[in-house]
């Protein structure tokens, strides 16, 4: 099929909106966040990404716990050396928490699919693919919105409900050898031919 | 050589990508995380059946996962199964658990839902399907059209005015056609003319120019058919219109989308009808009568289901279009039997007291064609006409008798600009205007036609001069229809193939219309 300049500009708007305008990153290394459902039984806290100070650093974790002044974090959230992190509120600029994965990959790949599969409409794919992008990218990048948690948008009280406790800081917090949720690591592709030694 | 393998089934992509789709689709689930009081009793009995675990946090850090529980208030207790973990997430215990309520220091509820990005992919995927199957069973009634023309009325609002040699299907049967720009007129020095293409065809287009006379106060121009036009003072609608459904004066006689159509014969499409009109006196002089009328779909499915027919042959099929008739010696083409509007005067020496004296008629379904056809010196005692047209293919607007006052001579104006998008593109108006080279329009292509009128014209009628000609997209779902036998009947036996088609043609007829123009591409 014959892409003019024109329709091509018609097609790659949506697109950009889809990938420009669209989804939101939770910052958790991949694998992190439970998907819901499996997340109800989780007993972790969740993905806490944190801008503080001046000049802004950034601190990465899985959250813990908040009281009246500080926040808790586990860094290196893999292993048995995992380290309690604590941050003054008052120095928090801002801070995003993710807590279930919202699966944003597997719905671009919907939309992308309803996108493909209006091809059979013939030459209503004019219409009808745009439609996917457009609304298909609008309400995936709603949903990737769903598992997030912003501060300032929400104070610290709403927010320790995403802690891993949520009924604040636990005695001798430091000392308890918290460890991090263990993710899986990715699987190898598998080697077709191995060589011999 | 093995034969070719059929093309695959668009709906069937449109079917596997959807069931692919809905597994991934049902798993998009979000959850609401809440923290409850433990002494907030009736909350924890709602959420009992609601959040699939209860999470009870301790205040040393130790955890209960409950995945089943109840309050027992008496006790100020929560008892459950589950399992029981320390601030590290070791396990310490799984099983039953008895924990008293003023020893939790908050609960943590999660109910997981359907994300609303189900909802919103289950309603495109609904439409994508019924979509697939609509255009899959019935790819006739998607939209087809040739270059189509708009210009302002006189309210300003843009109105189809013209199509353009809609006939004209392959290079062979390239050709001129003439349309009256009657719903618009020609007020200041310029004119813009838009040109789009709003169907699956390429438009070759080699000129496109304006015909302009100076319009009669309180008349108009007319085209004769014959290359002559004529100077109209006055315009008679019938006095009384009469057709099988019954009287139909009001629809005929003003020019104003209102309609009158009938239905097609359900044996024969190919059927007649007839139409009487009555005057109640003849104006002065020589006379014309005036039709507005544009195809019903009746052709435009005809047309489709005979390329659907001739499948992977239509293309060398629509080359041979151009030369003598394929069918039988002495019958009669599938286009020649739906025929054009004639128009009878009364003759007592004729059969049926009724002699055909002209025809008009347009192809294509889309923009409303005026004709104008001379008629032979009439009765004044008889002031009555009769058109005679097959049923359910025309739609007519508008239906007068025309004084004709004299012959006048338009002067043509060719385009001294296009723009394309907006913008001037002098490659197209070197197209239009070089009779050497073709403009080639692609499915969603607009341009803007500007033409400077002459001086001493300041109310001109205008005509629409344009040549060239078009090639129909062939459709992936009419190749599944490739049937040599059914080809050979509608263009070697047309008169059978119309009643053959006639059952299949009523079932779609109904919703045709709408369907058709409800898939239109258009982008004004």
């Amino acid at each position: 099929m014959l892409v003019t300049r024109q329709r091509a500009r018609c097609l790659l708007f949506p697109l950009l909106l889809l990938a420009v305008g669209g989804c939101a990153s939770s910052g958790a290394p991949k694998g992190w966040l439970p998907v819901p459902g499996e997340s109800g039984p989780d007993p972790y806290g969740g993905w806490i990404t944190i801008e503080y100070g001046e000049p802004p650093n950034t601190l990465a974790g899985e959250f813990l716990c908040v009281d009246f002044d500080s926040l808790y974090v586990l860094v290196d959230h893999a292993g048995a050396d995992a380290e309690v992190d604590c941050i003054p509120t008052a120095d928090v600029v801002e801070a995003r928490i993710a807590y279930f994965d919202a699966q944003v990959g597997q719905a671009a790949a919907a939309v992308a699919g309803g996108a493909l599969a209006s091809v059979s409409h013939g030459f209503y794919v004019l219409i009808s693919a745009p439609v996917w992008l457009v609304i298909g990218g609008s309400m995936a990048g709603v949903h990737s919105y769903a598992p997030l948690a912003d501060y300032p948008d929400h104070d610290w009280e709403v927010l320790r409900r995403f802690a891993r406790f949520p009924q604040g800081v636990p005695v001798g917090l430091r000392g308890l050898g918290l460890r991090g949720r263990e993710v899986e690591p990715p699987m190898e592709k598998p080697v077709r031919n191995p060589p011999e030694f | 050589m093995p034969a070719p393998m059929r093309p695959f089934p668009r709906i069937v992509l449109s079917l596997t990508c959807v069931l692919l789709l809905l597994p991934s689709g049902c798993a998009f689930q979000t959850q609401q995380r809440d923290l409850h009081e433990p002494d907030d009793l009736a909350t924890l009995h709602w959420l009992d059946g609601r959040s699939p675990w209860l999470k009870a946090h301790l205040p040393d850090g130790d955890l209960y996962l409950l995945s089943t529980w109840h309050v027992d208030e008496d006790r100020y207790m929560i008892h459950g199964q589950g399992t029981h973990l320390n601030a590290r997430r070791d396990t310490l215990a799984a099983g039953a658990f008895s924990v008293p309520l003023d020893s939790i220091t908050v609960f943590e509820s999660n109910i997981v839902q359907s994300s609303s990005l189900v909802a919103g992919l289950t309603v495109l995927t609904v439409g994508t399907v019924a979509m697939a199957a609509f255009c899959f069973a019935n790819p006739k009634a998607c939209f087809g059209s040739c270059p189509t023309f708009y210009a302002p009325d006189e309210t300003g609002r843009p109105v189809l005015q013209a199509e353009g040699f809609s006939a004209s299907v392959s290079p062979t049967l390239e050709g001129r056609d003439l349309d009256a720009l009657y719903r618009t007129s020609a007020k200041g020095r310029t004119f813009t003319l838009r040109m789009t293409n709003e169907a699956l065809e390429t438009h070759v287009v080699r000129h496109a120019d304006l015909l302009v006379a100076p319009r009669p106060p309180g008349g108009r121009v007319l085209e004769a058919g014959d290359g002559t036009w004529w100077r109209a003072d006055e315009l008679r609608p019938a006095a009384r219109c009469t057709g099988a459904e019954g009287d139909c004066t009001a629809l005929l006689a003003y020019f104003d989308d209102c309609e009158r159509h009938s239905l097609a014969d359900s044996v024969y499409l190919g059927a007649r009808e007839v139409l009487e009109l009555e005057f109640d006196s003849l104006p002065d002089g020589p006379l014309g009568l005036v039709i507005a009328s544009r195809h019903s779909l009746l052709s435009t499915y005809l047309f489709y289901q005979g390329l659907a027919y001739l499948g992977e042959n239509a293309v060398p099929a629509l080359v041979r279009a151009g030369h003598p008739s394929g069918t039988l010696s002495g019958s009669k083409s599938l286009g020649d039997l739906l025929g054009r509007i004639e128009i009878q005067v009364p003759d007592s020496s004729d059969a049926d007291g009724w002699r055909t004296v002209a025809t008009a008629g347009e192809t294509g379904p889309l923009a409303v064609n005026v004709h104008m056809r001379r008629l032979p010196e009439l009765d004044p005692a008889d002031p009555r006409l009769r058109l005679k047209l097959t049923k359910g293919n025309w739609r007519l607007d508008y239906v007068a008798l025309a004084a004709l006052a004299g012959e006048v001579t338009p002067v043509r104006v060719a385009p001294t600009s296009v723009l394309r998008d907006g913008a001037d593109d002098p490659e197209a108006l070197a197209d239009l205007t070089d009779d050497d080279r073709t403009l080639i329009s692609m499915p969603g292509d607009t341009f803007d036609l500007v033409y400077h009128l002459p001086d001493g014209i300041d109310d001109g009628e205008l005509f629409l001069e344009c040549g060239g000609y078009y090639l129909e997209w062939m459709r992936t779902e009419w190749l599944a229809e490739e049937d040599p036998a059914m080809a050979a009947l509608m263009f070697r036996y047309p008169r059978q193939a119309l009643r053959y088609l006639a059952p299949a043609f009523k079932a779609l007829e109904p919703d045709m219309e709408a369907q058709f123009w409800g898939s239109r591409y258009a982008r004004h």
